[in-house]
């Protein structure tokens, strides 16, 4: 029953609702304002992904919509171009300059962002008003073609409405589709934490491009609708910063990062000033107040509150009750052990004890300050090697620079042979070395099973196309993901929370389910920055436990910790920083003894701490 | 001088205090200990009225503080270390310890500059670097501007949250040291740790919490003898070293 209701049912409704609606709703004042709703829609669905998903404000929105109007106006209308040849070519051409200001502003984040496209949003609008010869300046474009369906020309509203409907209908879906695939991941792993998506795995420079682009096509295809339906004729004062504003109202008022927010958000926005109307000249000032209202008593949106609501929580816990991931979580646990043991390789009898990781010269400086001055290091494979000292002798620093935070101001470092000083993080991690972090770093609003699917960015492929669309091989590669990811989390210790909300775990289980993200990266070297840090005595043998397991599946580990009890039961090998520099190495029974170490970490009550 | 009587706090749906009780009497260092999420932290939000609690009372110096704003609980003389340091990074050391000054009102410059002096002193650390910004000092240096921040309110009862959280065992010491001198000097002090050992080392009472809920209280002594805490909170290291002997053994035989 459940399946069907879900493949035959909902669609059922959809295609009733479709066809019935121009013929319930005749006026064509009201088809037409309805067919705008949903050009802003598409619009704004385009905004909640680089917004809603990707965490990157833009205010361009209209500038996108505006490039994919012209494009096609001015093709059908110079060249003669097939309306929906228009189509396609408003989509692509505001993607590629999705692109072409997604390229510059990478740098840029927050205000700085949100300031830089409001730039190119008023120079496009400038561009449109002064380019005479291309746009027809500020006087527009008119008598812009309907498209035809075989003879028949789509110029009525009611008509087009079905035009409309079912690029809607295409457009959220490929947008709910993107939430639950490998591209959709990277950008939310983006909006969560950039530095802990870039050494997740996630190429967050190509992923924002990305997420700009797609943004931008959205609004081209939603510009392209708009000026072959309505009124025929656009002109630069459509696609203005305000409209830009507009359309971001839309979004976040529909809730930020749902599609169907984001529609409800703008038929309310385009209807509510005509249904005002009659309010005469205070209209605008009800339709302002009604919205600044509606921002301060549902701040996470309409959707935000519908999400509350316990009719909605029933209809989601139904919805996903029967989702491929439940089913896959489920059928594991009645599996028992069988995936936890396949979830991560052991790579026993490859070299153990040979060099895995060489570190010569190694140095970093803040402008004045040498925080890593000329470290050598060694780590062998199928060690535990610890990296102590005290706070500020460069620790961290230097674990920055081995997974590619930091570029080094000096000295080499190289995995298996091979120079990897000064690459990008999530190149580093593909190479085989994964992080955790000190102060925790999640994707913390994700769901556990999120966070550990993301840790798989590197050895996974779907793109943007089957992201969006699923076809059954990313079906299927999501489902070996998942499965992957549902045994990294039984073998951490997480059974049972593959769905809870990353930041809800307590603080010990945070760590646990950064380490089953890194270690799901299948990682040869395996960095913890204070794995310890804020663990009781009973909670700190259990991650010896682990570690120990860890180390038995063959992966090598680096570890940075002040827990002497841990640090000195657990190392192979011990490596001793201070002010930069490497003071000391050996065996913990060695460092224990050592007067330089005592004197300037250990301290005397070695035996207390 | 702070009375918490069967308090009982919620965030959002979850009860995270389920009915704590435990007093402070004045010239105590008391620890409060417990595991990850046994609302140690929770009891002092609560008492600092960062969260309110439900159901319960609170009293310092015999007056009732449950309802009180944090700023107005902060004037009567409890001040609050908070968990991983929390210094403003943005200002510089003097900013950092002079803010730390506010709840006091009508009081002469000559009286502050006299505390300050005396932070100085234990911390000559922060005389050295006193016009760096926050950001630029290391863990240890932070987790001391946290303390002297603390201190230059001047405040009857010093709360402090895990203030060994990421520190070298030299610098954990040494802070232990500090609360200890601070104490002799005459303050009050509420010591949450997860470090249960070198807390009730210098501490003359302990309560442990678990869900929410006080279990043991006793002298520190005695919670540093018991074979509970021993085995729950002080950690026996049997089994770690009993793990490590079982790898060292594979690693030898593989």
């Amino acid at each position: 029953m459940n399946i069907n209701a879900k493949k035959i049912l909902i669609p059922a409704c959809l295609v009733v609702a479709v066809v019935l609606f121009p013929r319930v709703v005749a006026s064509s004042y009201w088809l037409n304002l309805i067919n705008l709703a949903i050009s802003f829609s598409i619009a704004a669905i385009g905004l909640n992904i680089v917004l809603g998903y990707a965490g990157q404000l833009s205010l361009a929105q209209a500038a996108f919509w505006g490039i994919g109007a012209y494009t096609s106006a001015l093709l059908t209308t110079q060249l003669g171009v097939p309306v929906w040849g228009g189509m396609f070519a408003a989509f692509f051409m505001s993607a590629l300059f999705g692109v072409l200001l997604g390229i510059p502003t990478l740098k840029l984040s927050g205000h700085y962002l949100a300031m830089a496209t409001i730039g190119f949003g008023i120079i496009l609008q400038l561009v449109l008003v002064n380019a005479i010869w291309l746009t027809n300046g500020s006087d527009g474009i008119t008598k812009i073609p309907s498209p035809w369906i075989g003879s028949l020309e789509l110029d009525d509203p009611g008509d087009f409405f079905y035009v409309a409907a079912v690029a809607l209908i295409l457009f959220t879906w490929g947008a709910i589709n993107l939430k639950n695939s490998r591209v959709g991941r990277a950008f939310m792993a983006i909006r969560e934490n950039e530095m802990a998506a870039e050494t997740t795995g996630v190429d967050t420079t190509f992923y924002k491009i990305m997420a700009f682009a797609l943004s931008a096509g959205y609004a081209g295809f939603g510009g392209w609708m708009f000026a072959h339906s309505c009124s025929h004729y656009i002109s630069p004062d459509t696609f203005s910063f305000d409209q830009s504003v507009m359309i971001l109202v839309m979004a976040v008022l529909g809730g930020n990062g749902s599609a169907i927010g984001s529609i409800v958000g703008s038929v309310l926005l385009t209807l509510l000033p005509e249904v005002l109307r009659f309010l005469k000249n205070y209209y605008m000032m009800v339709y302002a107040a009604g919205i600044v209202l509606i921002m301060i008593y549902m701040p996470s949106g309409i959707a935000g509150l519908v999400r509350h609501m316990r009719v909605s929580t029933r209809l989601r816990t139904w919805w996903n009750s029967d989702s491929t991931a439940a089913r896959q979580v489920a059928a594991s646990s009645s599996g028992g052990e069988v995936v936890s043991v396949e979830a991560i390789a052991v790579t026993e009898g490859s070299g153990a004890g040979e060099v895995l990781l060489t570190v010569k010269g190694l140095a970093k400086q803040f402008g004045g300050l040498k925080a890593v001055d000329g470290v050598d290091m060694v780590v062998r494979r199928g060690e535990i090697q610890a990296l102590i000292g005290p706070n500020g002798s460069g620790k961290t620093t230097t674990l920055n620079m081995l997974s590619g935070l930091y570029i080094p101001t000096g000295g080499e470092i190289s995995l298996e042979g091979a120079a990897i000083a000064g690459r990008k993080p999530h190149v580093i991690t593909s190479l085989g070395i994964a992080r955790t972090f000190q102060n925790i770093r999640l994707f913390g609003e994700l769901t556990v099973l999120d966070n550990v699917l993301i840790g798989q960015q590197c050895h996974s492929k779907s793109g943007l196309i089957s992201s969006i669309f699923h076809p059954p091989w990313q079906r299927a590669e999501e489902s070996a993901m998942r499965a992957k990811a549902i045994g990294m989390l039984a073998f951490v210790g997480l059974k049972g929370k593959e769905f809870a909300q990353s930041n809800s775990l307590p603080y010990g289980q945070q760590r646990l389910l950064e380490m089953a993200r890194a270690l799901v990266s299948d990682p040869k070297l395996l960095l913890l920055d204070e794995p310890a840090a804020g663990l009781n005595a009973a909670e700190t043998e259990t991650l010896v436990d682990l570690l120990f397991q860890i180390s038995k599946r063959g992966i090598t580990i680096l570890l940075v910790e002040h827990d002497m009890n841990l640090v000195m039961n657990v190392s192979d090998h011990i490596t001793v920083l201070n002010f930069g520099r490497k003071i000391a190495e050996g065996t913990a029974e060695e460092i224990e003894k050592n007067q330089e170490v005592i004197d300037a970490y250990l301290g005397t009550e070695v035996g207390n701490a | 001088m702070l009375k918490v009587d069967g308090i009982e706090s919620w965030y959002g749906a979850i009860q995270a205090l389920k009915g704590v009780t435990l007093d402070v009497k004045e010239g105590e260092i008391v620890a409060l200990l417990g595991a990850n999420g046994a609302g140690k932290s929770t009891t002092i939000k609560t008492i600092t009225g960062l969260v309110k609690a439900k159901k319960g009372r609170i009293e310092f110096l015999g007056q009732d503080i449950t309802d009180m704003e944090t700023e107005d609980i902060a004037e009567l003389g409890i001040a609050y270390v908070p968990e991983g340091r929390r210094i403003f990074a943005g200002l510089s050391v003097m900013d950092n310890l002079m803010l730390g000054a506010t709840p006091r009102k009508r009081v002469s410059q000559a009286d502050i500059q006299k505390d300050l002096d005396r932070v100085l002193t234990i911390f000559p650390v922060l005389a050295e670097f006193r016009a760096r910004l926050g950001w630029q000092l290391s863990g240890g240096q932070q987790q001391m501007l946290a303390i002297g921040r603390g201190l230059m309110s001047a405040a009857k009862l010093l709360i402090m949250d895990e203030p060994s959280l990421g520190l070298a065992p030299i610098l954990i010491q040494e802070v232990f040291k500090v609360i200890k001198e601070i104490n002799k000097a005459g303050t009050t002090i509420l010591l949450v740790e997860q470090n249960a050992r070198m807390a009730l080392l210098i501490a003359n009472r302990g309560y442990v919490l678990e869900t929410g809920r006080v279990m043991l209280s006793d002298t520190a002594a005695n919670l540093l003898a018991s074979e509970e805490m021993k085995e729950h909170y002080l950690g026996t290291h049997a089994n770690v070293k009993e793990a490590r002997q079982r790898r060292r053994d594979e690693r030898a035989g593989g």
